[in-house]
């Protein structure tokens, strides 16, 4: 449940992301005092980046539609029967994004590999060269190796996407009964009529998605120790190189700008929005924070940036709500009947207020603690800045060493307690910020 | 409707297909690599420096690289490799005055030849003149004929020859060598050789009063500490023992040029002008010359004095290409890694990089195995290899998970640790009391309480695998026998549990090398071993390696815990005989018995590698019942393989002994009985 709540894009999204990677990769090279000309050499911080940057192009790709067709496939069946199975898949697309992905990660190395024994590409260690190798084998090995990451990726993506689908339909305006008496057939209500309203919705949570999937993909590449952009860029991270982890703003950018170009290819389009909330929102704060809280001279402040990168990146569709909401507010017909400003905002902005406000409280403090579960694994040094039971849930998260990552895989039974913990706590405060956010009727 | 559907459902479906067909298909490749062996190591890449392996497996490497003269088989025996044949004679050279002596003396020994033929009696097989001098070979190397053909030519003035040893405080060699060439002198001198850097031996034919006060006057020259010159004998002729070996045919490096006794000469010149520490490294001081024969197929070696265990300096020395080596004067470990020398093995490197080596078969036998050794690997790339079964071998086995790989393998035993009594010691030189000591140690114990992977030993002086060892039986831990060993010899136990005699206590240190932790345990655990028979043992650590060889050369320990290296010698003179019990001799133990010293010479003596065991039986049966030292066990290197790896020996007896060679070459039947495979050529 990473992804912001709905909100219309800028226009331009594209290019905005692309401004804003380098941007960011300006203001961190200058807040760390380094020159900008690290940026312009050619010797870019890790040879064959680009094919790197390629390779994580792909998997994302995949992981995206999968996510997508999968939710989609999900979310219109379970339309389709009554309304609990509705419910209840949202609730299941729900309780899956709020997985630590580092758990899902290494949930499947320890059931694909250490449970099943069955290979994973990039984990594996130096063969023999086949001297009866085919050009089967060699295709085979090859998509392994990008759809095990892809796969991985998608299934919280396909969380995701599965709350949006269920979420969304709700957003669209109700064609049922007037289809149904021009006799159009059931089919052709959901996968016409119902999918064509939905379309437009959908890609705008997909260009939500796109900002946060490669954050994800750090660590699934991370942990697959596959050759991309993501497995590199943690890499920096850990390490603290600073103009590594400009260049992987400008390079992250630049992939989320093109994904979010091919998304054009959806039709049906929503306006979007020109005001500034948006523009200020549909930024990759997340990747940006994770880069910037990892640095050594950043400890202290490192959760305040976290918080302050939720709080963004939400921002502009609390607004949304808020908006939408208050412009339902009896406002008027209260001044009409002539109560006084005060009495107004105690009956009728407050309530709905307070309820704004506590939803808001639960999604955050969900949105952080995923988020944090992130950091830790990306960078467990920053175990050492949390305190306790939150240390204790996140230890197993954080594969420091070889050593770790070995016992992981022998027994990741820690390692689940711990994904399954954060997940529940999660899914409780989502719960718990849905049931008391108020609705626009 | 029909195609947003399809797309919906069609593309998860599809994906799914696909990655269920490239995950089996992957799946299926990786594990059915059947003629080869995956290996996982912690540790870098090696360095493969032939004669210095760092690690155990670094040495099984260059085993399956390069190829020595011999080799010792998996029986024990020694084994034909490289050399095919190997024979001792005996050359003689005596200096006449002038040539037409020298001719004189030639056709003296041609008329003996005779209706008696004197020659065959005498093992004589050829007289040759070269200048004035006469060089005689005879076929066997214990000739006692050789007195009886001097005889003949003694009327003739033989010219003397003298023994000179040359020492000085500053390095000799460069000098030496300028004194050689401008010495109108010199070419009196007919043998030198170096003993260290400092000193040498030469051979002077004719008289040596002129070319010594030449070599004063030079060697002395602006300096104030004279070179010392002392005679060491006097002779009327040079007798130098030689070993000739023939390298097999046919055999080629790895970069298709023939394998000559060129090779083998360039190798051992390499290796004599570096001071790596070789196994069995003083077979090759030994050596006087080096000379091709027989349009190089034959290596000539000459060496200074008669030494027996000299066939051992070849076992299991890898050979080098002669080219290599001279393109790499002074090759470093860089050398070894940049520009590998060829082998001769049966493996050649077909891939070296900074993680990975594969070794692929020479001869493309479908039953020799390839290799692919990863290096460096970590614990989690293990795992997975392990749990996907695309690995075979774990080295070592300590790294692996066991529940999947339960077949452990213990490489061969290259050493073993042995208590060394100071027999001087006024408690430790009895006897007895040192027999009670060795019933009181319980070894079994010792490998069950101490880390790593220990093997049981026996109490011969030498490896239980070779062909001479004669196994013999280690006293067994008898702790009431023991008891009652120093209750006879008049140690009663005190109120304290401690062994007393009427005017002292059972008390001693055991000096122990402090670097390493093994040798610490051990120690911990042999005084409590030794303290339930009432001995208080003190531990005294030593830092370093040269404190400890300077307190064991000038006896200063009462007990001494110490690494035993094996080697393919069976030299034990330097560590038993009396003459090397004075302060600063290598008998640290300090036996003296004339009965063994004389047992101790017959085996250093002894040429014939298949009547060693009967020489080595007669020498433990009067040295071991001294207990001069007490053995405790072998130590193993330990690899975890998968089950279903072929070719692997019982796993239970550390000492079985197992390599990658056995891995890659599978034994056609069991082996039997030790026995010397090694043809000796018979006289021409």
């Amino acid at each position: 449940m990473n992804a912001q709540h709905f909100s219309t894009p800028p226009r331009w999204l594209p290019l905005r992301l692309l401004l804003g990677g380098v941007v960011a990769a300006l203001l961190l090279l200058l807040t760390q005092r380094r020159s900008l000309s690290t940026l312009f050499a050619w010797n870019v911080p890790a040879p064959g980046l680009w094919v790197r940057c390629g390779s994580s192009l792909t998997v994302l790709v995949i992981a995206l539609l999968l996510a997508m067709s999968i939710a989609l496939a999900a979310g219109l069946l379970a339309r389709r029967m009554e309304p609990r199975v509705e419910i209840f898949t949202a609730l299941v697309g729900r309780a899956l994004a709020c997985l630590p992905i580092a758990a899902i990660a290494w949930g499947f190395i320890g059931g694909w590999i250490g449970h099943l024994g069955w290979p994973v590409e990039t984990l594996l260690p130096a063969q023999l060269p086949e001297a009866d190798g085919t050009w089967q084998t060699t295709l085979a090995r090859t998509l392994w190796e990008f759809l095990a990451p892809a796969a991985v990726l998608a299934l919280l993506l396909c969380g995701e996407m599965i709350e949006c689908v269920i979420t969304d339909a709700t957003a669209t305006a109700d064609l049922d009964y007037s289809l149904r008496a021009r006799g159009v057939p059931q089919s052709s209500r959901l996968w016409v009529h119902h999918l064509r309203q939905l379309l437009p919705l959908l890609r705008v949570r997909m260009q939500s998605l796109c900002l946060i999937a490669p954050v994800y993909l750090l660590i699934v590449e991370d942990v697959l120790r596959f050759m991309g952009w993501g497995g590199w860029l943690a890499q920096s991270i850990r390490a603290g190189d600073v103009s590594g982890i400009a260049f992987g703003f400008i390079t992250g950018g630049a992939m989320m700008a093109l994904l979010c170009v091919c998304l054009f290819v959806l039709r049906g389009r929503l306006k979007s929005s020109s005001s500034f909330m948006p523009a200020l929102a549909w930024h990759p704060w997340f990747l940006w924070a994770l880069g910037v809280m990892t640095l050594p001279n950043m400890s202290v402040l490192c959760w305040l940036i976290l918080w302050l990168a939720v709080l963004v990146a939400g921002s502009a569709a609390w607004h949304q709500a808020w908006n939408s909401i208050e412009d339902q507010l009896p406002i008027d017909a209260a001044r009409v009947l002539g109560a006084s400003e005060g009495m107004i905002w105690l009956k009728h902005i407050a309530p709905v207020q307070f309820r704004m406000l506590a939803a808001w409280i639960c999604t955050v403090f969900a949105q952080t603690l995923l988020w944090i579960a992130v950091a830790c694994a990306i960078q467990p040094r920053l175990l050492e800045e949390l305190v306790d039971p939150l240390a204790q849930w996140c230890r197993p998260l954080a594969i420091v060493s070889m050593q770790d990552a070995a016992q992981t895989l022998a027994d990741p039974t820690a390692l689940l307690h711990a994904g399954g913990s954060i997940a529940l706590v999660a899914l409780c405060l989502i719960q718990v910020s849905r049931i008391v956010q108020p609705r626009p009727t | 409707m029909i195609l947003a559907r399809t797309l919906i459902f069609g593309f998860p479906l599809l994906i799914a297909a696909v990655a269920w067909w490239a995950a089996t298909e992957s799946q299926r490749s990786r594990t059915r690599h059947s003629d080869g062996i995956v290996v996982m190591l912690p540790q870098g890449v090696p360095t493969l420096n032939p004669f210095l392996p760092a690690t155990e497996v670094e040495r099984e490497i260059i085993d399956l690289v390069h190829e020595p003269l011999f080799r010792i088989g998996p029986d024990g025996a020694l084994q034909p490799a490289l050399a095919e044949m190997w024979r001792w004679s005996q050359d003689v050279t005596c200096w006449f005055a002038d040539d037409v002596t020298a001719k004189r003396a030639q056709e003296l020994l041609q008329t003996q030849i005779g209706e008696t033929n004197r020659w065959a009696e005498w093992h004589l097989t050829s007289v040759r003149v070269l200048e004035n001098r006469l060089l005689l070979n005879f076929s066997d190397a214990n000739a006692a004929g050789v007195q009886q053909a001097l005889n003949v030519v003694a009327a003739l003035e033989l010219q003397p020859i003298a023994f000179w040893r040359i020492e000085r405080h500053t390095p000799l060699r460069q000098a030496w060598d300028k004194f050689i060439a401008g010495s109108s002198q010199a070419r009196q001198i007919q043998r030198v050789w170096f003993d260290g850097a400092n000193a040498c031996e030469m051979v002077v034919a004719g008289p040596s009063q002129r070319l010594l006060d030449e070599m004063h006057r030079f060697f002395d020259t602006n300096t104030n500490e004279p070179t010392t010159m002392n005679p060491l004998a006097e002779v009327g002729a040079l007798s130098e023992p030689v070993l000739d070996l023939d390298i097999r045919p046919g055999q080629i490096w790895h970069n298709n040029t023939p394998v000559t006794a060129e090779d083998a000469r360039a190798t051992i010149e390499f290796l004599l002008t570096r001071d790596w520490p070789l196994p069995n490294r003083e077979a090759l001081r030994h050596i006087q010359s080096l000379e091709v024969q027989n349009n190089g197929s034959r290596l000539h070696v000459t060496y200074r004095k008669r030494y027996g265990p000299a066939l051992g300096a070849f076992v299991d020395l890898p050979l080098l290409p002669a080219m290599w080596l001279q393109a790499h004067p002074d090759a470093q470990e860089a050398d070894f890694t940049r520009q590998a020398p060829s082998g001769a093995g049966t493996h050649r490197i077909a891939v070296r990089d900074a993680r990975s080596l594969i070794l692929v078969p020479v001869n493309h036998e479908k039953t020799t195995a390839r290799f692919l050794f990863n290096f460096s690997a970590s614990p989690l790339m293990t795992q997975v290899g392990v749990r996907t079964r695309t690995i075979d071998l774990v080295w070592p086995a300590s790294v692996a998970d066991h529940t999947h790989l339960t077949q452990l393998r213990f490489t061969p035993p290259r050493q073993r640790l042995v208590v060394l009594w100071n027999t001087r010691h006024d408690i430790l030189k009895n006897v007895r009391l040192r027999e009670a000591l060795a019933l009181a140690t319980d070894s079994d114990d010792l490998i069950r309480s101490l880390p790593g992977r220990l093997g049981h030993v026996d109490a011969s002086l030498f490896a239980s695998g070779l062909w001479f060892s004669t196994q013999a039986k280690r006293s067994p831990f008898q702790l009431e026998a023991a008891q009652k060993i120093l209750t006879d010899e008049g140690w009663l136990r005190n109120v304290d549990g401690l062994a007393r005699s009427p005017d002292r206590t059972l008390q001693f240190t055991l000096l122990v090398p402090s670097s390493d932790a093994l040798h610490a345990q051990t120690a911990q655990r042999l005084i409590a071993q030794w303290g339930k028979i009432g001995a208080k043992v003190t531990i005294e650590t030593v830092e370093d390696a040269q404190t400890l060889a300077q307190r064991l050369h000038e006896h200063h320990f009462d007990a001494v815990l110490l690494d035993q290296r094996f080697e393919v010698s069976w030299d034990q003179l330097p560590w038993w005989h009396s003459s090397q019990a004075a302060s600063g001799g290598t008998n640290f133990c300090g036996i003296s018995d004339p009965q063994i010293d004389l047992l101790l010479e017959t085996l250093d003596a002894e040429v014939e590698p298949a009547h060693v065991p009967a020489r080595v039986r007669e020498l433990e049966a009067k040295l071991l019942p001294l207990h001069p030292m007490l053995t405790l066990f072998t130590t193993h290197d330990e690899a975890a393989a998968v089950p279903s790896l072929q070719n692997v020996r019982s796993t239970a007896e550390p000492t079985a002994g197992w390599t990658l060679r056995s891995l890659a070459m599978p034994p056609m039947c069991e082996f039997k009985a030790p026995t010397i495979n090694l043809k000796m050529r018979t006289a021409e």
